[in-house]
């Protein structure tokens, strides 16, 4: 198992496709009760990791996903490994940027934030009426 | 020590011998403003007295006129040179104050961020004291603007901050400064490739390698200079955003230089010669050398 520390240092190349493949397995892992809708679910929860990674306010969040702020402190530390580590990736990877191109920290998190977004869209497709 | 009679060594001697030594003579003579040189000016004499004798004249004239050509070329190669320099200073000086405006930018940000976060403060009151803030302190005053990597539309939609961008950014227009230095520097780049094909045109044209140091040590320093440029490498790293993340910021903003985004994405292809560019910097050396324009 990778360290936060090691993926921030460059240590180790640990990428956010393998976080995400990592992640479904452990959500397939967990007791789902309904199979059929398994793959949302997971897609909520890897969005719910993605935006506790972030750091957003429990508010926001809260507006996201149908949960109380009780229930979202209780899954970030349930999953605290979980955010700690994509939290990680999202430092690596704006440091790379940083290396990379030298730009301000704007331009810098907005390149972060697009890089983002094309993984999310790549690997959760927006779904008609799902938080996803 | 044992001196060599090239007055009667050059009775025998290879024609290619007798070049080098003769070109050699030249750029000796050249380096030292004329006051060194290889060959005496009776063993120069006796060398072309013997190249003429044997019917090898006609090919030194040959050579002479291609390398008269060569010097010529050189010139041109330390102009072209010197301004594509000049043109990624001009560039280098832009640059400089997107990386000094950002820096600033990071240090206040977080300094407001700081004194706007006191006593616990919500999210939406710490963001309108942050604002506050900056207007009081002039942050967004005249002194810094024109130092972004993208500028706001010219309709004015966007914030009055450029660096705070908006939801929909396709109308963000990269900054026009930029464009124009860098398409500058883009066509100095591609002549300066040019003179490096004709003078390779050139020298593949001679039977011996009659280039003095100096002229090697520019063609060098003139490649490197353009695999730099190419790269976007060293100072001109923050380009890069241009080339590899346009698309985040623009997708059909108005440019100054309508070439710009395209060219930037990729530089080597667009530094290419065609045949037909190729063709023409053939026939300008061919007919310089049967014109003798050069």
């Amino acid at each position: 198992m990778v360290t936060e520390a090691q993926i921030i240092k460059g240590e180790v190349s640990y990428t956010l496709e393998q976080f995400y493949t990592d992640t479904h397995d452990l959500f397939n892992q967990m007791k789902i009760l309904d199979a059929k809708d398994k793959e949302h679910k997971f897609h909520t929860f890897f969005l719910f990791i993605m935006l506790s990674a972030e750091d957003k306010p429990v508010e926001v969040i809260g507006k996201l996903f149908p949960m109380t702020p009780k229930q979202i402190t209780e899954g970030r530390e349930a999953f605290k490994d979980q955010i700690d580590i994509c939290r990680a990736i999202h430092m690596r990877k704006y440091l790379d940027l940083f290396s990379e191109y030298m730009a301000t920290t704007s331009i810098t998190i907005r390149m972060l934030n697009q890089w983002i977004q094309n993984f999310l869209k790549t690997h959760i497709q927006e779904e008609p009426h799902g938080a996803a | 020590m044992v001196q060599l009679d090239l007055k009667k060594l050059s009775k025998g001697m290879h024609i290619r011998d007798k070049m080098r030594l003769l070109f050699e003579d030249m750029n000796r003579q050249a380096e030292t403003q004329g006051k060194e040189s290889i060959l005496t000016p009776q063993e120069r004499d006796a060398i072309v007295d013997d190249a003429r004798k044997s019917g090898e004249i006609r090919e030194i004239r040959r050579v002479n006129e291609l390398y008269r050509t060569a010097m010529f070329l050189d010139l041109d190669m330390e102009i072209a040179e010197r301004n594509l320099l000049l043109a990624i200073s001009q560039l280098e000086k832009t640059l400089m104050g997107v990386v000094l405006k950002g820096a600033t930018e990071d240090a206040v940000s977080e300094i407001f961020y700081d004194m706007a976060s006191q006593n616990n403060a919500s999210p939406e009151t710490v963001e309108a004291s942050v604002s506050e803030l900056r207007k009081k302190y002039k942050i967004d005053s005249v002194i810094l603007k024109g130092f972004d990597l993208f500028n706001p539309p010219a309709d004015g939609e966007a914030t009055e901050q450029a660096e705070e961008l908006p939801a929909d950014p396709d109308n963000f227009e990269p900054n026009p400064e930029i464009q124009t230095s860098f398409m500058l520097a883009f066509q100095i780049a591609k002549k300066l490739k040019g003179k490096l094909y004709e003078m390779s045109y050139v020298t593949e044209k001679a039977p011996i390698d009659f280039l003095p140091k100096s002229i090697k040590q520019l063609i060098q320093n003139s490649e490197e200079l353009l695999t730099m440029f190419c790269a976007l490498d060293e100072s001109l790293r923050l380009l890069r955003v241009f080339r590899d993340h346009a698309a985040d910021f623009t997708s059909d903003a108005m440019l100054v230089e309508p070439k710009f985004l395209e060219t930037i994405q990729d530089i080597p292809t667009h530094m290419e010669f065609t045949a037909e560019e190729k063709n023409a910097l053939e026939k300008k050396i061919d007919d310089s050398l049967r014109d003798d324009v050069y």
